[in-house]
């Protein structure tokens, strides 16, 4: 059984999803979250929140930037 | 510089362009300033490629630059921005402000609120959460939380104790998630929003 109970979990829940804790720290909140449905289902709430954030960073690039990279390449050429 | 690296040079800036432009706009919030930002970056690189010793490196090492490149321009606008603030931040009990706003524990644990909140967010709320966060937040957001630094690159980059860094993400998720809160309850009683 998990070592910790919900309140510890939850505590260190964004510095766990961030991958900065220690090991045996990590396994313990790894094994609650797999028991522990509330847990569960909050990790999974940041986790998806976290993915759409990184989903909504990838843009299309303006086509006056496309020139300007063209621009500065040959450039180089000359 | 040989037609190897300058080819390589081409195809991963052209494969990486709209990530940087994308990184770009996250972290100055318009797009006039994201764009020199992105070239002034690839125009340094390509000045700098016979630096790089191991090419395998190059995405973190331009991602780096980029991002170096914006926090100067911060340092020198905004000093005040990269003061270690870790102790002037009061403790609260904010975070998971969404999801705690959100969960009936009536339902199953990934049940209909959160995951239709979820559903409902578009990339237009989620770039105005990001863009109303102060610059020394939304810099270590980005760092962190798209870019995926660890804490202590991120403090190294900016010039801050580590526990400065985590305290203004800690700080920059509860108040981007308040804002995505915000959001979700003007969209809900936006006209022909309302439930009945």
């Amino acid at each position: 059984m998990s070592k910790l109970n919900c309140e510890d979990v939850i505590r260190r829940l964004y510095v766990y999803l961030d991958g900065e804790l220690e090991s045996g720290e990590e396994t313990d909140i790894d094994e609650h979250i797999r028991h522990c449905q509330e847990c569960m289902g909050r990790a999974e709430f940041e986790r998806r929140l976290r993915r759409l954030i990184q989903d909504a960073t990838d843009r299309s690039a303006p086509d006056s930037l496309k020139r300007k990279l063209a621009a500065i390449l040959d450039d180089d050429k000359r | 510089m040989t037609d190897d690296r300058r080819a390589f040079f081409e195809d991963r800036v052209s494969v990486l362009l709209n990530k940087l432009y994308g990184v770009a706009m996250r972290l100055t919030g318009n797009s006039h300033d994201a764009e020199d930002l992105v070239a002034t970056t690839i125009a340094h690189a390509w000045e700098r490629l016979e630096q790089l010793d191991d090419l395998a490196r190059f995405d973190a090492w331009l991602f780096k630059s980029l991002s170096n490149r914006y926090i100067s321009t911060l340092r020198a606008r905004r000093p005040e921005a990269f003061l270690d603030d870790c102790l002037c931040e009061e403790p609260d009990d904010e975070d998971g402000y969404l999801y705690r706003h959100l969960h009936s524990p009536f339902l199953l644990w990934w049940g209909g609120p959160e995951k239709e909140f979820l559903a409902n967010l578009v990339r237009e709320d989620i770039e105005r959460a990001v863009n109303e966060l102060a610059d020394e937040y939304r810099v270590v957001f980005v760092l962190v939380e798209v870019l995926g630094y660890k804490y202590e690159e991120a403090a190294g980059q900016i010039g801050v104790p580590v526990g400065t860094v985590r305290s203004r993400l800690n700080r920059a998720r509860q108040k981007l998630q308040k804002t995505l809160w915000k959001y979700g309850r003007e969209l809900e009683s936006a006209p022909g929003n309302v439930k009945t």
